[in-house]
């Protein structure tokens, strides 16, 4: 029963958890999607290791200040989420645009992933 | 057996939640700033304008049929949406999804009454509004401004919810 009970308070948590999860954007290629901004391996190499988010940087006429933040933000030990997130809500909508269609010519997609 | 259901079920939330539920604390667009002009195609393959929905309130909510929260909270929207059409509030659900297919499809599945347009391109979703989560609503006031933001799936109908917008919709 007590078993039950702690089984039953993780479902909750993970629902809390989903719930509340701050985050940026998210981008996908070949089925796998990573946050921006993640910190984890795998998503270091989806993004840094290949070069992918530099020839997507190179690819816009974004300011060099804001690729390089947006590199640092994801491809050093700073790497932030909420820096990325700062990042994308500062630029302007043409810049955006910008953005979105240098993932999209890297065969990345934004906050779409296939199940 | 209750418990090893329980356990699987959690697992699932955890793998799934992060990815299909995208969320964040707050978009580029402070309150009570103008609502960036926007112009769509609907299902029914009329093109609608935030303009000419000038004077009435509209909940602008971004979706896909591949975001599991994002379909589970269309019904409560429906049930908003039937109850307060006759106050002035309209409700567009833009969905991202590549193709308007799955769209129609569950949009005729869940018997949706409210205005369904087509971003595909996320022009709107990603370049105009800059929103980060997936589900994620904009309160639009009468006169165009955005008066709130709603960032994952919400309770639409709920009392608390209903409070929130009803003050927003003209006084009869």
């Amino acid at each position: 029963m007590k078993k039950e009970w702690l089984v039953g308070f993780a479902v909750i948590l993970a629902v809390a958890l989903g719930a509340c999860a701050s985050s940026t954007f998210v981008a996908s290629k070949d089925g796998k999607g990573y946050y921006l901004g993640n910190s984890s391996n795998a998503a270091y190499l989806m993004f840094c290791e290949s070069g992918d988010l530099q020839k997507i940087l190179a690819g816009t006429q974004l300011p060099s200040e804001t690729k390089d933040e947006l590199y640092r933000s994801n491809c050093s030990p700073e790497r932030s989420k909420e820096r990325v997130k700062q990042v994308y809500a500062s630029i302007t909508p043409a810049q955006r645009k910008d953005l979105r269609l240098a993932f999209k010519n890297n065969g990345y997609d934004i906050n779409y992933l296939p199940c | 057996m209750r418990a090893t259901i329980l356990f699987l079920s959690a697992g699932l939330i955890l793998f799934f939640t992060p990815i299909h539920s995208v969320h964040a604390s707050d978009s580029a667009f402070a309150l009570g700033t103008p609502a960036p002009a926007f112009e769509l195609k609907a299902l029914d393959g009329k093109t609608v304008k935030l303009s000419d929905l000038k004077g009435k309130v509209v909940l602008l909510n971004f979706w896909s049929t591949r975001c599991a929260p994002c379909t589970a909270e269309l019904p409560s929207l429906n049930r908003l949406y039937a109850s307060l059409r006759k106050n002035g509030l309209e409700v567009c659900a833009v969905s991202i999804d590549a193709s308007d297919k799955p769209v129609r499809e569950l949009v005729q599945e869940k018997d949706l009454a409210f205005t369904i347009l087509m971003d595909s391109e996320k022009e709107t979703y990603f370049d105009s509004y800059a929103a980060p989560s997936l589900p994620m609503t904009f309160l639009i006031d009468a006169s165009g401004v955005i008066r709130q933001t709603f960032s994952g799936p919400q309770e639409w109908d709920s009392s608390t919810m209903k409070e929130k917008i009803v003050q927003y919709l003209p006084k009869r």
